[in-house]
């Protein structure tokens, strides 16, 4: 059994033993993974907001341009 | 591997890797040394060899592993041995110098049972001090916290704790068998019951994990593994109740019995807390005490087979075997 990749803080590497085919340990893939989930949360949140904004400022727009016309 | 190669007690109470243990030996206790001291007495040829001691000075006796190997082939046979095999061997304590072979053909078959179950109740109290330090292990960190699944277990240890201090001899036996009854059924329950197979059901690669219904996985891992940890301190605590309560009947080969009937399920329970290991952040203090746990945490009932390949070893002083002059 292989053990897995990851170096810890204090400089040692994790002690954990991998899965066949897998060059991490269960516990710091899916650390890795959770730390992925919270990027593309925090992505996917941007972009609702960012959409958000956008369809303010069309709205918005649209008022304004529909009120001068 | 064995649950035997696994663990081995060290003097410190550490416990390390079976490889580098000493050769077999047993070893006695304090309170068993006295004992064995008293059928080495009872031996002519040993008190006339520590007659011709120096005072002061500490010996060894060493038991050959065949003595142990004739007493269990049947002592019947005893008369028709003359070759030196059946003896022990007196030895310097600190220089390991031979002194002088003392030939046990005179022995009783009475006097050979008593240490042959000398022997098995040496090594029964071995297996307990083993699973004692299995138990402060796990306890240290699951210190303060309540396990409802101990509930049957924590009874018979009560049942076993009221038969240690029962005066009638007739009482003590029957509440002792009552907590061995409560004592085993709590551990095959538990058992049975601690749902282990989750760590199956994780998703192991990558993607899975990233589509997985469990946001963080880690923490999903860890609510169910505190579970399972708890449940196998309970199956700890009733197997080290159980060799205690079977040694006072002395009864090794129900012990013997009561361990076969568990052992492979308890084997799958181990491999499987190996496995929780991986999933447990390498700084838990979880950590070592799971490693402990897949590492055995049922007594090995092989210790109690091997005692006639063991070799008896017992330091003494002349005057203990054998009265000064004039005394």
């Amino acid at each position: 059994m292989k053990t897995c990749k990851e170096i810890l803080l204090d400089g040692k590497p994790c002690p954990n033993q991998v899965d066949e085919g897998q060059e991490y340990c269960p516990f710091h893939l899916a650390d890795q993974d959770a730390k992925a989930k919270k990027k593309f949360s925090i992505a996917a949140g941007a972009v609702t907001v960012l959409g958000l904004v956008a369809t303010g400022i069309y709205k918005v727009a649209k008022f304004v341009v529909s009120k001068k016309l | 591997m064995p649950n035997k190669d696994n663990i081995v007690i060290q003097p410190d109470g550490e416990i390390i890797s079976h490889t580098a243990s000493q050769p077999d030996a047993i070893v006695f206790d304090e309170e068993k040394r006295q004992k064995l001291i008293q059928i080495l007495r009872q031996i002519p040829a040993i008190v006339d060899v520590a007659k011709r001691l120096s005072e002061g000075k500490t010996y060894k006796a060493i038991i050959a592993p065949e003595a142990l190997e004739r007493i269990k082939e049947g002592s019947a046979r005893l008369d028709k041995i003359d070759n030196g095999l059946l003896s022990t061997t007196i030895r310097d304590a600190k220089t390991g110098r031979f002194i002088d072979r003392v030939n046990l053909k005179e022995v009783t078959p009475d006097l050979l049972s008593s240490l042959n179950q000398l022997a098995t109740q040496q090594t029964l109290a071995n297996i307990v001090h083993r699973l004692e330090i299995l138990d402060e292990k796990i306890n240290d960190v699951l210190q303060g916290q309540t396990n409802d699944r101990l509930a049957e277990v924590e009874s018979g240890i009560h049942i076993y704790e009221q038969a240690i201090v029962a005066s009638n001899p007739d009482v003590r036996r029957e509440l002792l068998v009552s907590a061995m009854q409560q004592l085993n059924d709590g551990r095959t329950r538990l058992i049975k019951s601690t749902n282990i197979s989750f760590i199956d059901k994780l998703p192991r690669n990558r993607l899975g994990k990233f589509f997985s219904r469990y946001w963080d996985i880690n923490k999903h891992v860890q609510s169910k593994a505190e579970l399972v940890w708890k449940e196998a301190h309970a199956i700890v605590k009733a197997s080290r109740y159980l060799v205690i309560a079977y040694s006072a009947l002395n009864e090794p080969d129900s012990l013997r019995v009561s361990l076969e009937q568990v052992e492979s399920e308890v084997k799958f329970f181990q491999d499987k807390m190996g496995e929780i290991v991986n999933w447990l952040s390498p700084t838990s203090n979880w950590r070592e005490s799971l490693t402990t746990i897949s590492q055995g945490v049922l007594p090995n009932i092989r210790d109690l087979d091997d005692i006639s390949q063991k070799t008896i070893i017992v330091e003494f002083q002349p005057k203990e075997i054998a009265p000064p002059e004039g005394v």
